[in-house]
């Protein structure tokens, strides 16, 4: 058992590999190595999927070569042309002894807790049981996806049609594991979390400062890491879509010029939208509030958020294009008919969602984060993309919850701990971008490291 | 444009820096008081099952499909029965990752039965008391919480 874990493990790590030519991106080139490593461990998360999507479409079965091969030269190639652009320098990281060790120690107990939730089962997702998990391990020893398991009509309750990115990077832990180690695999997803809190960090120094960047990242690990824990998340889709929207909206809070590279968030938001059906919800929600957030003619910012939800389209696009390869049923399956709402149950609907905010830690960081948004509303604009998705978000929850015959309130009870947590780390990080103090300049923007020196 | 600001003692910053560490720090002290796990030591603790601190009964039918998987050969058609509808239905659910190399023809689901499915299978894996039924078929293996039956057997 514990050979298998760490192959597996050491597969989960590998992605760091598969997607390793993304850190060399002008636009990632100046973070620190743990924000690099994990920029690319999303890109090869993505970088999988879309390749064992197209692998499956073209018949071509699934081996740990001819997988990994393709897209370490994809990632060597990259890597060599865009060393050879410039990329701004790294500023050194100036933080007083108190605050880092404060915040340091704050990141390592929140992770620590998460993780051994995870391993000890406390905090196991059934979902990953019933279906993430049997997705991975039947795609794995079918070395492809199983079109005659997403067509079982006895497979319904495995949401055949969700999109594959979970599914795939659990099979290729077990290609590299050579079966399924269940006990281990949800605490796999405490490296999601983990991944996530460099590149937080790096992306609001920017912004904050030092010091305030460590401790909003501090908060942000803490919090997620108790609502990881508190709502089942070991094992399913959770983690990597908190990953995948949290760092895309945090680049997309702390850009500095308008011209700037957006590579990294198309890249992120193509995760995001591979890994969950409402990830793409999010994608659509950020671009709206990035239209809101830049200032400049409206055809150029219309551009630059219609790019934003292009590609992870273009993703999804992939997947049903592999449906309707096989002639599966194409697209996702609705929750009954659009506007079919029962509005008689919102007011059951409202104090359930409500109540189950509370990301097991009696409501602290959303008190927190309301708090600090209030005191900061005049710069709401700022925070645009972060809470247009935290709102937004919840708004589609509800819709979606008032499409249910029956009372929905088991239904919110199971769900809703889960499906709001990238509408908490939205909403702290709507609270960060407003906390900021920006001094306003006519120049045009400068790099990182000329903004220090 | 806009210049970020970098600062690393003294004023607000520092002060919001703080803040933001005495928020995380509050979130933390209550999310372990609220915790699931039930003692620190536990936190340690190999689990027997990836369901043993999550749901005992689920871990339990996880322990019941460990045991009876060698039972079917690969390639053989199985169905799962419990006296209870639930049971049955997540026996089902968790059986499609444990016995991914056998054909899985549940007898109900979501509490339907569905004979026209579950009476083709050649084995039967019964979790609890198994049904006056299969009194013809032969025991395979009897494990704690129930048995493995075969039909047909020659």
């Amino acid at each position: 058992m514990i050979l298998s874990a760490a192959q597996f493990l050491l597969g989960q790590l590998s992605l760091v590999a598969l997607g390793a030519g993304a850190a060399f991106h002008p636009s990632v080139r100046s973070l620190g190595f743990a924000a690099r490593a994990a920029a690319a461990a999303g890109a090869g998360a993505v970088a999988l999927t879309l390749e064992a999507t197209l692998f499956s479409i073209a018949g071509i079965p699934w081996t740990i070569p001819g997988l990994a091969l393709p897209l370490l030269l994809l990632s060597i190639f990259c890597a060599s042309r865009w060393l050879r652009r410039p990329a701004p320098a790294r500023a050194p990281i100036r933080l007083s002894r108190g605050i880092a060790v404060g915040s340091a120690t704050v990141c390592a107990l929140s992770l620590s807790y998460l993780a051994l939730s995870f391993t000890s089962s406390s905090a196991t997702s059934v979902d990953f049981l019933f279906f993430w998990g049997v997705k991975a391990v039947r795609f794995a020893e079918v070395r492809g996806f199983d079109a005659g398991l997403l067509r079982n009509p006895f497979f319904i309750h495995a949401v055949p049609d969700y999109p594959p990115l979970v599914p795939v990077v659990e099979a290729w832990g077990c290609l590299a594991a050579g079966k399924m180690p269940w006990r281990a695999v949800p605490a796999a997803s405490a490296l999601w979390a983990a991944a996530a809190v460099p590149l937080l960090f790096e992306r609001f120094r920017r912004r904050l400062g030092d010091g305030a960047a460590a401790g909003l990242a501090a908060f942000w690990t803490a919090a997620l890491s108790v609502s990881l824990a508190h709502s089942y998340s070991g094992g399913n889709a959770e983690a990597p879509l908190l990953f995948f929207e949290s760092t895309g909206l945090a680049w997309l809070l702390t850009e500095e010029d308008p011209r700037e590279s957006r590579f990294f968030p198309s890249l992120v938001l193509c995760g995001a939208a591979l890994a969950k059906v409402e990830g793409f919800v999010a994608v659509v929600l950020l671009a709206a509030g990035s239209l809101l957030k830049e200032r400049g003619p409206l055809a150029v910012r219309a551009r630059r958020s219609l790019a934003l939800v292009a590609w992870p389209g273009v993703c999804v696009g992939l997947w049903f294009s592999y449906q309707a390869s096989r002639s599966l049923a194409v697209g996702y399956r609705p929750h009954g008919q659009l506007f079919g709402l029962f509005p008689q149950h919102l007011g059951r609907i409202l104090p359930a969602v409500l109540q189950n905010l509370n990301a097991g830690s009696l409501w602290l960081p959303w008190l927190f984060a309301i708090l600090w948004l209030a005191a900061r509303l005049p710069a709401w604009r700022d925070a645009a993309p972060a809470l247009v998705l935290s709102v937004g978000l919840l708004a589609f929850l509800v819709f979606d919850y008032m499409h249910d015959t029956g009372d929905p309130t088991e239904r919110i009870g199971w769900t809703a701990p889960r499906v709001t947590q990238p509408a908490l780390s939205a909403a702290v990080l709507a609270a960060a971008a407003t906390s900021s103090r920006r001094k306003r300049k006519v120049e045009p923007a400068v790099t990182a490291s000329k903004a220090v020196a | 444009m806009s210049e970020p600001v970098r600062e690393t003692k003294g004023g607000g910053a520092a002060l919001r820096a703080w803040i933001w560490n005495l928020g995380a720090v509050a979130v933390l002290v209550a999310g372990l008081h609220c915790s699931r796990l039930p003692t620190l030591a536990s936190a340690f603790r190999v689990p027997a099952t990836p369901l043993d601190l999550t749901s005992g009964q689920a871990g339990r039918l996880w322990a019941f499909l460990m045991e009876a998987r060698d039972a079917v050969p690969r390639g053989a058609s199985y169905t799962v029965e419990a006296q209870d509808r639930d049971d049955e239905m997540t026996l089902y659910m968790l059986s499609l990752g444990i016995l991914f190399e056998q054909e899985a023809l549940p007898s109900s689901y979501f509490g339907v039965a569905t004979p026209d499915s579950g009476d083709r299978a050649r084995f039967v894996l019964v979790y609890g008391a198994a049904r006056p039924r299969l009194a013809q078929a032969r025991l395979v293996r009897a494990v704690g919480s129930g048995a493995i039956y075969e039909r047909w057997a020659a």
